[in-house]
């Protein structure tokens, strides 16, 4: 069965200038695999991603013909069993570390919260659960990581916590929505090669979103090009070359190349109106 | 452009001179302000309490200050609709004239107050420096300084009175409109018009005068919106001490002074002048809040 | 603790005393220059010439103004304010008998203003842009628009003389006054001290109506504040991470959101003392209520410049620290500049 499974996702925001329509129709299908979203800002990428986990801001309306996480219909659930499934069963690591720990919390409060929250029984069991993820996301003295308070860690560091405090719960599914942006480039590469084996290991899967096709492209199975709104083609990493939505073949003939020549200009991509109303 | 009408401008947002490119921009906060019933509900309070105090001869059935000897203390009626007080002076004729010394307070402590702020503040964030250190610490302590119990002793020291307890309140209130005359001079400051203007070889004091304090009115109007209810209040407080406009002087806050003494037996002299009070005080505040929201997105998501 | 709060709260211990000196000036300059002569203010109007000579010249007012200036804030250092003409009495004795009462009283109404603020805050947040929001906005704008001497008024008239469910004017009905001795002069304290409950339900029933109108002005400023914390602490994405963590929406306000408004609400609930200790003078003349504001009161009327510069020295005093004090406690109970 596929771990989720979207057919014609619409959220439609109330505005002061009208109806707006930020999802138009998105289908998505995925079982225990990386899959990568890529799109430019606003295209709805992070939006589908909140949608899953039912975090679509209060004035905005969500329908679907289907949309359903291992089986069930997250749309029609009551609300207990959706705080279930996002505790035990999908993750969640955002673009700024920084912001989505809680600054007055103990990063070790947290952590246990969460393991807690994700259906360990007691205490004591997921305190050590917590300190057993810290030091798979290389966290060198965990101890000392658990008594700390977030603005005392670096920014690799409190993505790596985050990123600890999401799989402690042993998750099926986890969505990164720009999980290195806010980073160091130092960094960057780093907190990615951790993020791709804690999938491999716990055999997740893994909902990459980002706006970066190339990166996106080297460690997911499967990448999903979105443009205002919905999903314009889907391909396999390794068959990027055969794009056929002339967005998706634009957005690759402007990133350059090392056998780029030098003085030659990088091709500029010219929006269509029909790519929005196909 | 020029054969659109004025209001047609105005409105559309295509103003051909700089006066009607403010008169457009006025509009646009009206229109916003229109989003919010709260703060519309609140403006059409001080609406009606501008119409009252102009037309007061017009509306008041009697006049303020006419007593009627064998007509005291009596409960509201077809006659007098919300009764008399102690010397058979009708209560809503003394709460209508009541609008004026409202309005004289509210726009004398502005009047003082505002300018002191805005020549101080304007000065300050202009000029920099240590004037600007000193000015701004100065104005810090003044604003840690309790407001009511020193208009208290401004007015004991000058003498109880109406004049003197506009100084008082004017006295303690500039502080915040320092504040925000600095913040906006601050920001004038670095852009390239100004440096301009001093380009031309205007005076420092011409610049100040004549280009950074325009520009600080805006937002120093926001302050003394949601300021006018704290005014109130306070100029309510020193009246209903005594200390404040004297009797037989119909202000509201003399008539509850006044009232108290009879509030078991005759509720409504003091109860309506309150309410009086109430309602223009809820009437600033509403409009403050929805200006507030306009002028400071941060707060709406 | 490390060196920069320490250097952020040795600054804030600086701005206190020169605020501290500020208020000082000000009430020196009140007293002193402004056109009421400060001898006829001490000794009254009908005294003889010579009488007024002398005291003219126990004042020091022959002095350079500097020298008075160093002699008044000696003497207030001292915590010496003059003698009062209308009691007769050092200020300093006067203000030490009547300031418990409006302790008690403004204590009162903070307790109030706090436990009912700040749920209503909290709950106005929680349902933004519903109608409960609105109602709760409403109710809390009534309590900050409405004068608290009004509301004083209109509480004593239903609660005490219609519905008669709550005791009269003054701190204690007359049967009971005297029967308590005086330690601390709070009243509730020393009659639950003497162990006297029926004193301390008397006493209860007699602040009650004070307490609330000006705890309900203070429930609204509380609960606006309230909200809006809450409100700039429920966009932050750590929110939203807290949801996905699979917490129930409880949790997430009062474990994730609540805690870091905490620091905010003890610094706008230290404010809120301080504005109601301002004012318990204008609901203290309302309940008869013996405290401070009725002390300074009946001193305007008389002129009596020594007891009202005394009081707001007080009163000022306490607000200053409270108002800046409150910035140290932030600084020291936020975990972000504890580090």
């Amino acid at each position: 069965m596929a771990l989720i499974d979207i057919e014609k996702l619409r959220v439609t925001f109330r505005t002061r200038a009208g109806m707006h329509e930020a999802l138009r129709g998105v289908s998505l299908t995925m079982g225990r695999e990386k899959v990568g979203i890529v799109g430019e800002s606003g295209s709805g990428k992070s939006l589908t991603g909140k949608a899953i986990l039912g975090l679509v801001p209060g004035h905005a309306t969500v329908t679907a013909d289907r949309l359903a996480f291992d089986g069930q219909d997250l749309l029609t659930m009551p609300p207990r069993q959706l705080r279930q499934i996002r505790g035990r069963r999908i993750g969640l690591v955002m673009q700024d570390p920084k912001y989505c720990l809680n600054p007055v919390l103990s990063v070790g409060k947290q952590l246990v919260e969460s393991g807690l929250a994700g259906g360990i029984r007691s205490k004591r069991e997921a305190r050590k659960k917590s300190l057993e993820t810290l030091a798979t996301v290389q966290i060198d003295d965990p101890e000392r990581v658990m008594r700390a308070y977030p603005h005392e860690l670096s920014g690799g560091m409190a993505q790596r916590v985050m990123m600890a405090m999401m799989v402690v719960a042993e998750p099926d599914l986890l969505i990164a929505d720009e999980p290195t942006s806010a980073l160091d480039v130092t960094v960057q590469l780093e907190v990615l090669r951790l993020l791709d084996r804690l999938v491999d290991q716990r055999g997740m899967g893994l909902v990459f979103i980002s706006h970066d096709l190339r990166l996106v492209s080297q460690f997911c199975d499967r990448v999903v090009v979105m443009y205002a709104g919905r999903v314009v083609e889907t391909l396999r990493a390794d068959e990027l070359d055969k794009a056929q939505h002339p967005y998706t073949r634009g957005l690759m003939e402007c990133l350059p190349t090392l056998d780029h020549a030098p003085g030659q200009r990088l091709k500029v991509l010219e929006r269509q109106a029909e790519w929005v109303t196909p | 452009m020029s054969d659109l009408s004025l209001f047609a401008r105005v409105r559309t947002g295509q103003p051909v001179t700089s006066g009607e490119a403010r008169l457009a921009q006025m509009w646009r906060a009206f229109e916003l302000l229109k989003a919010s019933p709260a703060a519309m509900a609140g403006l059409a309070i001080i609406a009606v309490l501008v119409l009252v105090a102009m037309l007061a001869p017009v509306l008041a059935p009697y006049g303020p200050y006419a007593q009627e000897l064998a007509n005291q203390l009596r409960p509201p009626s077809a006659a007098h609709w919300l009764g008399t007080d102690e010397f058979g002076r009708d209560v809503l004729s003394r709460i209508v004239y009541g609008t004026r010394y409202t309005l004289y307070i509210v726009l004398l402590v502005a009047v003082i107050a505002a300018p002191i702020g805005l020549l101080v503040g304007a000065s300050s964030g202009y000029l920099g420096g240590w004037i600007d250190t000193l000015f701004m610490r100065v104005t810090d302590i003044a604003l840690a300084f309790p407001r009511l119990i020193l208009a208290l002793a401004f007015v004991t020291a000058f003498g109880p009175g109406l004049n003197n307890a506009i100084i008082a309140i004017a006295l303690t209130g500039w502080p915040p409109y320092v504040r925000i005359a600095r913040a906006e001079a601050l920001t004038i400051r670095k852009s390239d018009y100004i440096a301009a203007i001093e380009l031309m070889g205007a005076s420092r004091l011409r610049i100040i005068l004549l280009h950074v304090i325009p520009l600080c009115l805006p937002s120093l109007f926001v302050r003394l919106t949601l300021d006018m209810a704290g005014v109130i209040l306070i100029a309510a407080g020193l009246g209903f001490l005594g200390l404040g406009a004297q009797p037989p002087a119909a202000e509201w806050g003399v008539m509850l002074s006044s009232g108290k003494e009879y509030m078991l037996s005759a509720w409504w002299v003091a109860t309506f002048p309150g309410l009086a009070i109430f309602f223009v005080c809820m009437g600033f505040n509403l409009l403050g809040d929805g200006l507030r929201d306009i002028l400071d997105p941060r707060q709406e998501s | 603790m490390n060196a920069r709060l320490g250097w952020l709260i040795l600054r804030q211990v600086a701005i206190v005393f020169a605020t501290f000196f500020g208020l000082i000036l000000v009430t020196f300059v009140i007293g002193r220059v402004m056109p009421l002569d400060p001898v006829t203010a001490a000794v009254g109007p009908d005294v003889s010439q010579e009488l007024y000579d002398k005291v003219y010249k126990e004042m020091g007012l022959d002095q350079p103004v500097l020298v008075q200036f160093l002699d008044y804030v000696g003497s207030v250092l001292r915590l010496e304010f003059g003698r009062s003409f209308f009691t007769n009495q050092p200020v300093t004795a006067d203000i030490a008998r009547v300031f418990p009462a409006t302790l008690e009283l403004a204590f009162c109404g903070v307790v109030i203003g706090a436990l009912i603020g700040i749920p209503a805050g909290i709950l106005a947040a929680v349902k933004r842009g519903t109608f409960v929001d609105g109602a709760v906005r409403v109710v809390l704008l009534i309590g900050y628009s409405a004068p608290v001497f009004w509301k004083g008024l209109i509480l004593l008239v239903v609660f005490y003389a219609a519905l008669g469910w709550a005791g009269g004017p003054g701190r204690l009905s007359i049967f009971y006054e005297g029967l308590v001795p005086v330690r601390t002069g709070l009243l509730l304290v020393d009659a639950a001290l003497a162990g006297q409950w029926d004193v301390f339900r008397d006493a209860i029933s007699h602040i009650a109506l004070p307490a609330i109108s000006l705890g309900y002005g203070a429930s609204a400023y509380i609960g606006r504040m309230t909200r809006s914390f809450m409100l700039d602490q429920l966009k932050q994405e750590y929110v939203s991470v807290a949801r996905v963590k699979g917490l129930s929406e409880r949790q997430v306000i009062f474990g994730h959101v609540l805690p870091n408004c905490a620091v905010q609400l003890v610094t706008t609930v230290a404010l809120t003392f301080g504005l109601l200790l301002e004012g318990a003078v204008l609901t203290e003349t309302v309940f008869a209520w013996p405290g401070l504001g009725q002390y300074m009161t009946k001193a305007m009327f008389n002129a009596d410049m020594n007891a009202v510069l005394g009081g707001t020295l007080v009163i000022g005093a306490i607000f200053v620290f409270l108002n800046l004090g409150s910035d140290i406690l932030y600084r020291i109970l936020d975990p972000r500049t504890r580090a």
